[in-house]
């Protein structure tokens, strides 16, 4: 599987006030089983381009493709996502918010929750299938909301902040969790992010955008293998691309030239 | 912070229980007052029947097949004006809430005519109607309509956006979108609009059979209270709340089981 997107731009059209073109210009390729991490300021325009690669979007010019295949709308088994306020069906049980896609796909009842309790298995809740999101912490919706998008077996992982709203610890331990399971599921995974920390650790590639009108100014390689242990954040080339990082970032990302 | 709720989940348990018993104690004090009252002559039993005489009428009510009839027509024009007004509420609220344009144009007018008194209107439905079941059917109808709109369209409001981007994302088509977000969102107004009809399509067919109708309770009712037949009055209007109470408590059962996932108790509606 290779995602493949060439020149994409997006402008949103407003009812009231100019247009706003969200990206420019956006040339990426995604490649089988590779953890790429989009880092940049707020309104930089993250999440539209990740929901241009969902088909969420349609790009205002340019095109995206999937080994070849041009994306038209949504379609979880191809890119499935993950989104920053979990939004589980807040009346469903956790199994049947797991099963949520298999639902639309006309999967019938037994067999989508059997896929779902593995995903369930997978993310370490099976033990509150039959419980209400409403009974969940934060950090355990957002691991079902995984357990959600991976039911679908979806070719790419399109999670959008996906721990944006957990607290610092739990944030920590969750996505080092996720990043393990997805990592042995050997999914591929785009995760926007603003903490520099969750983009080096999760990524092979860290992009960093830029802003007016959005784009990608910078690329860094993350090589060092995965699954990663905690400690790979104490190591010195953690260190090293985490000062690069901020210095891109803190600095004024909008002056940066892409090389 | 919240308490171990076993520590203040008990007194207040206790509290509700001895609410309870007063409750029932004032009500046995009343009836019995009630009845002594008549008895001794304070109160003239003509105009206000004692509660064992009352009791008796019921009887005599239940067992007598035209009172059985005039129920029947009854309850068959409330069945009636509730599927007519709950059926078209919930088309045009869906309607009005997928269309701003038409929300915009609509919806004042409906929110005015809920606020009037709609008895104003019922010659209207006589004219057209005469003096059937039909005429008492279609007013009970009219009556519940609005409040079956303005309530299904404050559900549309608990719809929330994100809910349909992930269904959108997870590749919901129109029936999934209606049947897994849009109905189970709303529903805490959708219950609210069946209650409302029920109510009010109760109430209407009751205005015009008293007001003006060929069979029924109301014909009843206006029968013995010419006759000065109290007992029967009070019976009838007994039957009536029974029905009314009982029916009340199994709704607010449903409703608490549909709504069992949400935790907190904001969205049961007062059934009243
Ligand atoms: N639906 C929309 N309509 C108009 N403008 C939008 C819309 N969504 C996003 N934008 C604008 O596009 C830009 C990029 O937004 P977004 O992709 O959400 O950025 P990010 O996720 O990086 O914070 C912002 O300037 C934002 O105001
Ligand atoms: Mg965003």
């Amino acid at each position: 599987m290779t995602m493949n997107i060439e020149s994409v731009t997006l402008t949103y059209e407003r009812a009231k006030g100019d247009p706003v073109t969200a990206i420019r210009d956006i040339d990426l390729e995604v490649r089988r089983g590779e953890f790429v991490s989009l880092i940049g300021p707020s309104g930089c325009g993250k999440s539209t381009l990740l929901h241009c690669m969902g088909g969420m979007l349609r790009p205002s010019s340019g095109r995206i493709t999937v080994d070849g295949e041009p994306i038209t709308g949504p379609k979880p088994s191809r890119a499935a996502f993950v989104f920053q306020d979990y939004s589980l069906f807040p009346w469903r049980s956790v199994v049947d918010n797991a099963a949520t896609g298999l639902r639309f796909a006309g999967v019938r009842k037994a067999e989508r929750r059997a896929v779902a309790m593995k995903q369930l298995e997978l993310v370490g809740l099976d033990h509150v299938a039959e419980s209400y999101p409403a009974e969940l912490s934060g950090g355990m919706q957002q691991r079902v909301a995984v357990a959600r998008a991976l039911a679908m077996d979806p070719q790419i992982m399109l999670m959008d902040e996906p721990f944006g709203a957990l607290d610092e610890q739990s944030r920590r331990r969750i996505g080092i969790e996720m990043s393990n399971v997805l990592t042995e599921a050997e999914k591929t995974v785009v995760m926007v992010t603003h903490s520099l920390d969750e983009a080096i650790f999760w990524a092979d590639r860290v992009l960093v955008m830029g802003k007016g009108p959005g784009r990608i100014v910078r690329e860094f390689v993350v090589d060092a293998p995965r699954p990663r242990r905690l400690d790979f954040m104490t190591t010195a080339s953690f260190d090293t691309l985490r000062a690069e990082l901020f210095g891109l970032l803190e600095g004024a990302p909008e002056e940066v030239v892409a090389p | 912070m919240r308490q171990p709720s076993a520590q203040r989940g008990a007194p207040r348990q206790r509290r509700a229980h001895s609410a309870s018993l007063l409750r029932s104690a004032i009500v046995i004090g009343v009836i019995l007052l009630w009845e002594i009252l008549v008895r001794i002559g304070v109160i003239d039993g003509d105009f206000l029947s004692a509660p064992t005489e009352v009791v008796r009428a019921m009887a005599d009510l239940l067992g007598d097949p035209d009172a059985q009839e005039a129920f029947r027509r009854t309850g068959s024009s409330i069945l009636l004006a509730f599927v007519m007004g709950t059926s078209a509420g919930l088309f045009v609220a869906l309607a009005l809430g997928a269309s701003r344009l038409l929300r915009e144009a609509f919806l004042g007018p409906i929110a005015f005519v809920l606020s009037t008194p709609k008895s104003i209107f019922l010659p209207i439905f006589t004219l057209i109607f005469g003096l059937g079941g039909m005429s008492a059917a279609a007013f009970g109808a009219f009556e519940s309509f609005f409040y079956v709109v303005v309530n299904v369209i404050g559900g549309l409001g608990l719809v929330e956006q994100r809910h349909l981007k992930v269904a959108d994302a997870f590749g919901a088509r129109t029936v999934h979108r209606y049947a897994d977000v849009i109905l189970p969102a709303a529903l805490p107004g959708i219950f609210a609009a069946f209650w409302y009809g029920i109510k009010h399509a109760f109430l209407g067919v009751m205005i015009a059979q008293l007001w003006a109708s060929d069979g029924g309770i109301g014909p009843l009712i206006r029968t013995y209270s010419a006759a000065l037949k109290t007992d029967y009055v009070l019976a009838i209007v007994l039957l009536i709340t029974i029905v009314a109470v009982v029916a009340g408590a199994l709704w607010t059962r449903a409703e608490t089981r549909m709504n069992r996932w949400r935790s907190t108790g904001a969205a049961t509606v007062a059934t009243i």
